[in-house]
C-alpha cells in the first residue's frame, strides 16, 4: 500500500514539475531555468533557446502597409562559451538611397535573471548599453549586451521591427546551432495578401492555421474609416528543436535547416486591381521581360560594334565566335567579384569597365546577338544561396543568370561574366545549379542542368626508371581538362613565379623538377598540359628496394574524418582521374611483392576507383582510375564516404618489394 | 521592389560623370631596380600634415601607385579610418591606363562607408574603395585631407611602404607647425634629420624616402615592418579628449595613463561585502588573488567597447561590477580595483600582443594594443590576463611571454619585460603502446601531455562536447583512418599548466600488407614540419616558438612475423635544434623514441640551408616505415 502511495506520489510531482519546468511568456521566470545545469535532450550545449518567438501582424499606418515584427527569446546559459549569447546584433534594411522602405526597431528590453543566495536578481539593461552601426549602403545593424551574464545566467530579450516592406516576409530560419526548447512564429496575413507558404528541414515546424477578422484605420483626405478584413493566423511551432551546426562541403547548409519560406503571389487591395506576382514560372518571365531593368536591358545594343566587327567573325565556328567575342568582352570589362541580376547600372559597367556578372552578361548577349548568334540568360539562384524552390514559383530566390548561346540547333553551351581561369561550359562552381530556366521558354523544357556541363578530368602518364641508388627518375606528363584546367590556371597565377609553383609540387611529392614546361596557361581552353622530369629518394637496403608505385598518389589524406555528420556532403562538380604509370625495374632486381589490383565502389557507383597492376619484362604498369560519378551525398552515406576515402588512401599507400638478384650481387662483386 | 531599383537606376544615371579626353598622367618609366619582386610601385607619396594647435591638424595625403600585376591589386585600394578624433574631409581619385590616359575619376561618394566594428561598439568608422581593372599595369591617384580634432597624441605616422612586394619610388612628409611646439621624432630605417623649407603656406620640415626596393615575403620571417622606412612623430605635450600628458619617455606617459584611472577603482558595496567574503578563508596573498581571479572568472565576459578616450581609458569598476562586461582595460582595471579592496596593490600594464619590443627610448600610444595587471607579491609577481581568466591563475600565455610592457604606476610608467618560459617547458609528449595483429589491424593505448604553449594549442579541450574531443584527436593522427574510445583526461591549471589526455584507438589497416610484407609506420601522432621554400634566403630566419617533442612508441608486432628492415638511428644538432631517433627491438616489441627540441630564435641567412635541411630529414624519420616478414 505505502509503495503504492510513494508511487502516485512520485507520478504527481513529476507532472507538476513539468508543467511548470518554462515559462514562455515574457517577464516570468520559473525556478527550474534557474537551476538547471544542462539540457537534458543535449548535454554539449552551450546554451539554450527556452523559448524563441516571432509574432508578425499587417498594420496600416501613414498611407500604407508596414508588417510589424516582435521579437522576443530566453536563453539559458550552461557553459561559458554560452555566455556570447548575451551579445545581439540584429540587422535592419535602411537603404541609403531617398525613397527606399524602411525598417525601425523598437522597444528594446533585455533581462538577466540570476540566482544570487537563493533569489532571483533580475538586472534589466540599461538603454546606454544599446548601439546603432551602418554596416554598408544597404544596412545597418543595433547591438547590445546583456549586463550581469555568466554560467548559470538566463537571459530574456525582446525587440519591435517596423518595416516598409510589406510584400515581403523574409524567411524564417528557426533552427540556430544551440537547441530550442519552444519556438513559435505567428502571422497574420489579411486578405490582401497572397503568399505561397512552405515549410523545410528534416525537423520541420508544425503549422496551425485559423481563421480571423482584423480591422484596419484608414485616414484618407482627412476622413477615417476603420476596415474589418478576413485574415488567416498561421502559428509554426516547433518543440525540442536540436541544434544544427554549420559544416564543411556543403553549399547551402541553411536549406537543411528547419525553416518557412514565403513568396508574395498575389495582392487584392479593396477598390483595386487584383495584382498577379509569382503565380507561375512563366509569369516571372513575362514581368522580367517587361522590366526596363532586366527585359530592357537584354535589348541593350552591342555596346562595342566597331570592335566586334573588327575581330572579323565571318567564317568563324561558333565557338570560336563566343571566344573572341568573351575575351573582347573582358577587355572592355572587369568583373568585380560581385554577382547580380539586374541591369540597371549595365551603362555604368560599360563606362567605368568594371561590372558584377549580370553587367557583363548583358553585354556579352548583345555582342553575341550581333554577331548572329543565340544567345539567352539562364536564371537561377547561386549555389551558394539555395536552390529555385521544387514548390513554387519564387522571384525572391533568383539571384543570377549566366549566358547560354546555340552552339547548334539542338546544343548549347555556356559562358559567364564571371569566368576568369575556366573556359565555354567551364564555370565558377557556385553557378554550376542543376535547377535553371532558360529565360522566356514555357513548360518543362525551360529547366535545365548546369551541374555537368563541361568534362572535368586529369590524365596523367608517367614512366620512370627505378634505380639500384635508392631513386626513381622519369617523365610525368598531365592534362587538366575542366574545372581542372581552371584550377590548374588559378594555383599558378597565385604564386610569384613558376619557381614558386614548381617548389610547390616538388614539396607535395617530394620529388624534385626539372625541365618543367605546361601549355594552355594562359588560353580561354579547355586544357592544360604540364610535363616535367622528376627524381625522387625511395627507401632501400643491401637486399631490397621498397617503393610505393603511386609516384604521385591521388589521395593521400582523409579529409572525412569526422565523427557524425548531420548534413549532407556535396561535391562541386563531377570529375575523373586517372594516372598510368609504367616503371622499369633495375637490372639485378626482382619483384618480391607486388600490391593486388582492386576495385573499390559506393554502391550506387557514386564513386568508383580502380588499381590495375601488371609485370612484364622488367616493367611495372600500373593504371589507376578515380571517378566521381555523384556529386551529392545524404548524412546516411556520409560513414561509407568516410571508409570508401580511408581504402583509397590505403591503396595509394601500398609498396612493391623489389629485391636483389645473385646476378647483381656476383656483379658487384667483380666491381 | 520594382519601385526601389527605378530609383536606383536614377541615381546611377546621375552619377555617371564626364572625363575628357585629353586628361593624361605623364610620369617618368619605373627603373629597373624598383621593378625587380615588386607587384606595385609607390611613384609618389605625399603626407603632410598642418598642425594647427595642440587638438587640431589637417592631414593632407597624395598617393600614387602603379599597380604591374594582379597579385598587386589590392594595393591599389583606398582604405581610410576615421573616428572621433579624425574625419574625412576631401576625396578624389584618378585611374589611368597603361599609357597614361585618364580612365576615370572617383568621387568621395563612390566611396564605400561602413561603421562595423566587430566588438559592441565604436566611434570608428572606414571609408573604401577598390578598383577592379581590366588590364595592367595601371595607376591610381588619390588626393585626400583628415581633419584631426579633440586631440592629438600623436601625429599620423609616415609609412610610405605599404606591403612585401612594393617599392617605392619616392615619397615624402611634410610636417608644418609653429617654431615653439616641442616634437619628439623616432626614425627607423631612414633619417630623423629633415630639410627645412618654406613655401606658400609657410615653413615645414621635410623627410624624404626614395628608391625603397620591394621586399620579399618569405617563410620563418620577422615582420616586414622591421625593414620598412619608418617615421613616428609625437608632440612632447599633448592634449587628447580634454586631458593634458607628457610624452617625453616612458615614465611620463605612464603618469598620464595613470591620470586616467583616477577615481575609476569604486567598487559597489555588494562586490565588496562578496569580496571580503571569498577571501576570508585565504592564509596568504596568493591565495586572495587566486580567489579573486577565479571570481572575474565566473561573473565576467570580455565584450569590446571603444569610445573616444574611451579607446585608452578604462571603463569604471563600478560599471564593470554592474554590468558583468568590458574590455581587456575596463576588465583589468576591475581586477585592480578588487585586490585594492582586499589589501593587495596591483599595476594596470600595458601591452603589445603583436610586437615582443617596443620602441625603448620612444614613447608612444600607438605601440600597444592591450592591458593585462601585474600583481607584485612578497615572493614573485603574478601577471593577470583578465580577458581570458580561463587561462590557469599565474601562467603567462604566449602572446604576452617575453614581451617589453609598461608597467603603470603612481609615479608613472615603468618599462619591463615579461618573463618568458624555456623551450624545453613548451612540451608535448605520446606515450603509445601499439598492438598489431597479422591482418594489420592494430590498438593503440595513447598518453598525450601537453604542457605550457602546447597545453595551449588544446586549451579548452575539456570543455568540448565528447564527439567534438574525437575530432580533435583525430586530426592529429596521421591514419586514414581511426577509431577514438575511451578518452580520459587530467588538467593541471597550475601556473605551469598542462593535460593529460589518455585514450585509445583501433585501426583495421595501420599495417599496410603487400604480399609477405607488412609497413608499419613508426610515428603516426606526430605530423610532417611544414616544408619551406628552396629560395634564396634575404632576411634572418626567426622562430618565434621554440619547443620539444617527445615520443615513446612501443609496438609489438604480430609473432609469425619478423623485421626485415627498421629506420636507422637518427641524431641532428645544430643551431635550431636537437633531434634523435631510436629504435630497438626487444623480441616482437619495437620501441620508437623521438626527441625534438626546437630553439626560439632569430638566426643568420646563411644558415638557411641547414635549416630547409634538417626540416626535411625530420619529417622523413617521422613519415618512415618498419618492414616486416612473414616468416616462412
Amino acid at each position: 500500500m505505502k509503495r503504492i502511495l510513494a508511487l502516485f506520489f512520485f507520478i504527481s510531482s513529476f507532472t507538476m514539475v513539468f508543467s511548470q519546468e518554462y515559462s514562455f511568456n515574457y517577464g516570468k521566470i520559473e525556478p527550474n531555468e534557474l537551476s538547471m545545469k544542462s539540457y537534458p535532450k543535449d548535454t554539449t550545449a552551450s546554451a539554450v533557446y527556452i523559448y524563441k518567438t516571432m509574432n508578425a501582424s499587417y498594420q496600416f499606418n501613414s498611407g500604407g502597409f508596414n508588417i510589424e515584427y516582435e521579437y522576443a527569446s530566453k536563453i539559458k546559459v550552461l557553459k561559458s562559451d554560452g555566455t556570447s549569447y548575451a551579445n545581439i546584433n540584429i540587422p535592419f534594411y535602411a537603404s541609403e538611397v531617398s525613397g527606399s522602405p524602411k525598417e525601425m526597431i523598437t522597444r528594446i528590453e533585455a533581462i538577466a535573471y540570476n540566482m544570487e543566495d537563493g533569489k532571483v536578481v533580475k538586472t534589466k539593461m540599461s538603454k546606454n548599453y544599446i548601439f546603432e552601426e551602418r554596416i554598408n549602403k544597404q544596412w545597418k545593424q543595433i547591438k547590445f549586451s546583456i549586463p550581469a551574464v555568466k554560467v548559470g545566467t538566463v537571459i530574456e530579450y525582446k525587440y519591435k521591427i517596423t518595416s516598409e516592406r510589406y510584400y515581403q516576409l523574409p524567411d524564417w530560419i528557426i533552427q540556430q546551432n544551440i537547441p530550442i526548447i519552444y519556438g513559435n512564429y505567428e502571422v497574420r496575413i489579411p486578405e490582401y495578401f497572397n503568399f505561397d507558404i512552405e515549410s523545410r528541414g528534416s525537423e520541420s515546424p508544425k503549422t496551425e492555421e485559423k481563421p480571423i477578422t482584423q480591422t484596419f484605420i484608414i485616414t484618407s483626405k482627412g476622413n477615417t474609416e476603420t476596415v474589418s478584413a478576413n485574415a488567416r493566423q498561421l502559428n509554426f511551432i516547433v518543440n525540442d528543436l536540436s541544434a544544427i551546426k554549420d559544416e564543411p562541403n556543403i553549399w547551402y547548409p541553411d536549406d537543411y535547416k528547419a525553416q518557412i519560406n514565403f513568396e508574395l503571389r498575389s495582392t487584392q487591395f479593396p477598390y483595386s486591381m487584383f495584382q498577379s506576382y509569382t503565380t507561375t514560372w512563366e509569369k516571372i518571365d513575362e514581368r522580367l521581360k517587361e522590366d526596363n531593368d532586366f527585359g530592357g536591358a537584354l535589348k541593350l545594343k552591342n555596346p562595342y560594334k566597331e570592335e566586334t566587327t573588327a575581330l572579323n567573325l565571318s567564317g568563324a565556328t561558333s565557338i570560336e565566335k563566343i571566344r573572341k567575342i568573351f575575351l573582347l568582352a573582358k577587355s572592355k570589362i572587369a568583373w568585380n567579384d560581385e554577382y547580380g541580376f539586374w541591369g540597371y547600372n549595365v551603362k555604368k559597367a560599360i563606362k567605368n569597365g568594371t561590372g558584377n556578372n549580370a553587367e557583363i552578361n548583358f553585354v556579352l548577349i548583345s555582342m553575341l546577338k550581333d554577331a548572329g548568334l543565340n544567345a539567352f540568360p539562364m536564371i537561377m539562384s547561386r549555389r551558394s544561396l539555395g536552390k529555385l524552390p521544387y514548390t513554387h514559383p519564387s522571384q525572391e530566390k533568383i539571384n543570377t543568370f549566366v549566358v547560354g548561346v546555340n552552339d547548334t540547333d539542338s546544343t548549347a553551351v555556356y559562358i559567364d561574366g564571371s569566368i576568369k581561369h575556366g573556359d565555354i561550359n567551364i564555370l565558377p562552381p557556385v553557378l554550376m545549379s542543376d535547377r535553371v530556366r532558360k529565360f522566356g521558354i514555357k513548360g518543362e523544357e525551360a529547366w535545365g542542368d548546369l551541374s555537368k556541363i563541361g568534362k572535368t578530368s586529369v590524365n596523367t602518364i608517367i614512366q620512370g626508371d627505378i634505380k639500384p641508388d635508392g631513386t626513381i627518375s622519369g617523365k610525368r606528363v598531365s592534362y587538366y581538362l575542366g574545372q581542372f584546367a581552371a584550377n590548374y590556371r588559378h594555383a599558378f597565377k597565385e604564386e610569384k613565379d613558376s619557381t614558386s609553383f614548381i617548389e610547390k609540387s616538388e614539396n607535395e611529392y617530394a620529388i624534385s623538377i626539372k625541365d618543367y614546361t605546361h601549355k594552355g596557361v594562359n588560353e580561354l581552353s579547355p586544357l592544360v598540359q604540364m610535363n616535367y622530369e622528376f627524381t625522387k629518394k625511395i627507401t632501400c637496403n643491401d637486399e631490397h628496394i621498397y617503393l610505393s608505385p603511386m609516384i604521385f598518389p591521388h589521395l593521400t589524406q582523409n579529409q572525412f574524418t569526422k565523427e557524425d555528420r548531420k548534413l549532407p556532403v556535396e561535391f562541386d562538380y563531377p570529375y575523373n582521374i586517372r594516372i598510368t604509370s609504367i616503371l622499369n625495374i633495375p637490372e639485378g632486381y626482382q619483384i618480391e611483392e607486388m600490391p593486388k589490383p582492386i576495385r573499390i565502389n559506393l554502391e550506387n557507383k557514386g564513386c568508383t576507383c580502380s588499381y590495375n597492376i601488371a609485370t612484364s619484362d622488367n616493367q611495372i604498369s600500373i593504371a589507376y582510375t578515380f571517378a566521381m560519378n555523384t556529386t551529392f551525398y545524404s548524412k546516411e552515406e556520409y560513414p561509407l564516404l568516410r571508409s570508401l576515402w580511408a581504402k583509397i588512401i590505403d591503396k595509394n599507400n601500398e609498396q612493391i618489394v623489389l629485391k636483389k638478384t645473385n646476378k647483381a650481387a656476383v656483379a658487384q662483386q667483380v666491381k | 521592389m520594382w519601385r526601389n531599383k527605378i530609383i536606383l537606376l536614377f541615381v546611377a544615371l546621375l552619377t555617371i560623370g564626364g572625363v575628357k579626353a585629353e586628361d593624361k598622367l605623364v610620369l617618368p618609366s619605373i627603373p629597373d631596380s624598383l621593378k625587380n619582386n615588386a607587384y606595385s610601385v609607390i611613384r609618389l607619396y605625399e603626407q603632410e600634415f598642418n598642425y594647427l594647435s595642440d587638438v587640431s591638424g589637417t592631414q593632407k595625403e597624395t598617393l600614387i601607385i602603379t599597380i604591374l600585376d594582379p597579385k598587386g591589386k589590392g594595393a591599389a585600394n583606398f582604405n581610410c579610418s576615421c573616428d572621433k578624433f579624425r574625419s574625412l574631409k576631401k576625396f578624389r581619385g584618378e585611374i589611368y591606363d597603361a599609357n597614361g590616359n585618364l580612365v576615370r575619376k572617383i568621387k568621395q561618394s563612390e566611396l564605400t562607408y561602413s561603421e562595423y566594428f566587430e566588438g559592441l561598439a565604436s566611434d570608428q568608422n572606414q571609408y573604401f574603395y577598390e578598383y577592379d581593372p581590366s588590364g595592367y599595369p595601371f595607376t591610381i591617384k588619390y588626393e585626400w585631407e583628415i581633419k584631426h580634432q579633440n586631440g592629438l597624441i600623436g601625429l599620423p605616422v609616415f609609412l610610405p611602404q605599404r606591403s612585401d612586394n612594393q617599392s617605392v619610388e619616392k615619397a615624402i612628409y611634410k610636417l608644418y607647425a609653429p617654431e615653439s611646439t616641442d616634437f619628439i621624432y623616432k626614425a627607423i630605417n631612414m633619417s630623423v634629420t629633415p630639410e627645412k623649407k618654406s613655401d606658400k603656406n609657410g615653413s615645414y620640415k621635410e623627410w624624404t624616402s626614395i628608391n625603397k626596393k620591394a621586399l620579399e615575403d618569405e617563410p620563418f620571417i620577422e615582420s616586414w615592418i622591421h625593414w620598412i622606412p619608418r617615421l613616428y612623430i609625437v608632440p612632447r605635450l599633448f592634449s587628447y579628449d580634454g586631458t593634458q600628458g607628457d610624452m617625453s619617455n616612458w615614465n611620463s606617459f605612464g603618469k598620464w595613463q595613470y591620470s586616467l584611472l583616477d577615481k575609476r577603482d569604486l567598487l559597489p558595496d555588494a562586490t565588496k561585502q562578496k569580496l571580503a567574503e571569498l577571501t576570508k578563508d585565504c592564509k596568504t596573498d596568493r591565495e586572495k588573488v587566486k580567489a579573486i581571479y577565479d571570481y572575474l572568472a565566473k561573473t565576467t565576459r570580455y565584450v569590446s567597447i571603444q569610445l573616444g578616450i574611451g579607446g585608452l581609458q578604462p571603463t569604471s569598476a563600478t560599471e564593470v561590477a554592474k554590468m558583468g562586461f568590458s574590455d581587456c582595460k575596463g576588465l583589468s582595471n576591475y581586477a585592480k580595483a578588487m585586490l585594492k579592496e582586499v589589501g593587495i596593490a596591483s599595476n594596470y600594464t600595458v601591452i603589445s600582443t603583436q610586437q615582443k619590443k617596443l620602441l625603448a627610448d620612444f614613447a608612444s600610444a600607438n605601440q600597444m594594443n592591450h592591458v593585462i595587471l601585474q600583481v607584485p607579491l612578497a615572493k614573485d609577481t603574478v601577471w593577470l590576463e583578465c580577458t581570458a581568466p580561463e587561462i590557469p591563475f599565474g601562467y603567462i600565455h604566449s602572446n604576452i611571454a617575453g614581451n617589453d610592457a609598461l608597467v603603470v604606476t603612481e609615479n608613472g610608467g615603468v618599462f619591463c619585460k615579461l618573463p618568458e618560459y624555456s623551450d624545453e617547458k613548451n612540451k608535448e609528449s605520446h606515450n603509445a603502446t601499439i598492438i598489431i595483429n597479422e591482418d594489420g589491424k592494430a590498438t593503440a593505448n595513447v598518453t598525450q601531455t601537453s604542457h605550457l604553449m602546447q597545453y595551449e594549442e588544446i586549451f579548452g579541450f575539456a570543455k568540448l562536447a565528447p564527439n567534438k574531443q574525437i575530432d580533435l584527436l583525430r586530426e592529429n593522427i596521421s591514419l586514414p583512418e581511426a577509431l577514438i574510445n575511451n578518452i580520459s583526461y587530467i588538467e593541471n591549471k597550475s601556473a605551469e599548466p598542462s593535460i593529460a589526455i589518455k585514450y585509445n584507438f583501433a585501426c583495421e589497416k595501420f599495417g599496410s600488407k603487400t604480399g609477405n610484407r607488412m609497413f608499419v609506420p613508426i610515428n603516426v601522432l606526430r605530423q610532417e614540419l611544414s616544408r619551406v621554400s628552396n629560395k634564396k634566403r634575404k632576411e634572418p630566419i626567426s622562430i618565434k616558438y621554440g619547443y620539444m617533442d617527445s615520443d615513446t612508441i612501443t609496438i609489438e608486432v604480430p609473432a609469425n612475423y619478423a623485421i626485415e628492415s627498421i629506420p636507422s638511428t637518427q641524431d641532428i644538432s645544430n643551431n635550431f635544434t636537437k633531434f634523435s631517433s631510436k629504435i630497438s627491438k626487444d623480441g616482437n616489441k619495437i620501441t620508437i623514441i623521438h626527441h625534438l627540441l626546437m630553439h626560439k630564435g632569430k638566426y643568420d641567412a646563411k644558415l638557411y640551408p641547414d635549416f630547409i635541411a634538417f626540416r626535411k630529414e625530420i619529417s622523413n624519420t617521422y613519415k618512415s616505415s618498419i618492414v616486416l616478414k612473414k616468416k616462412e
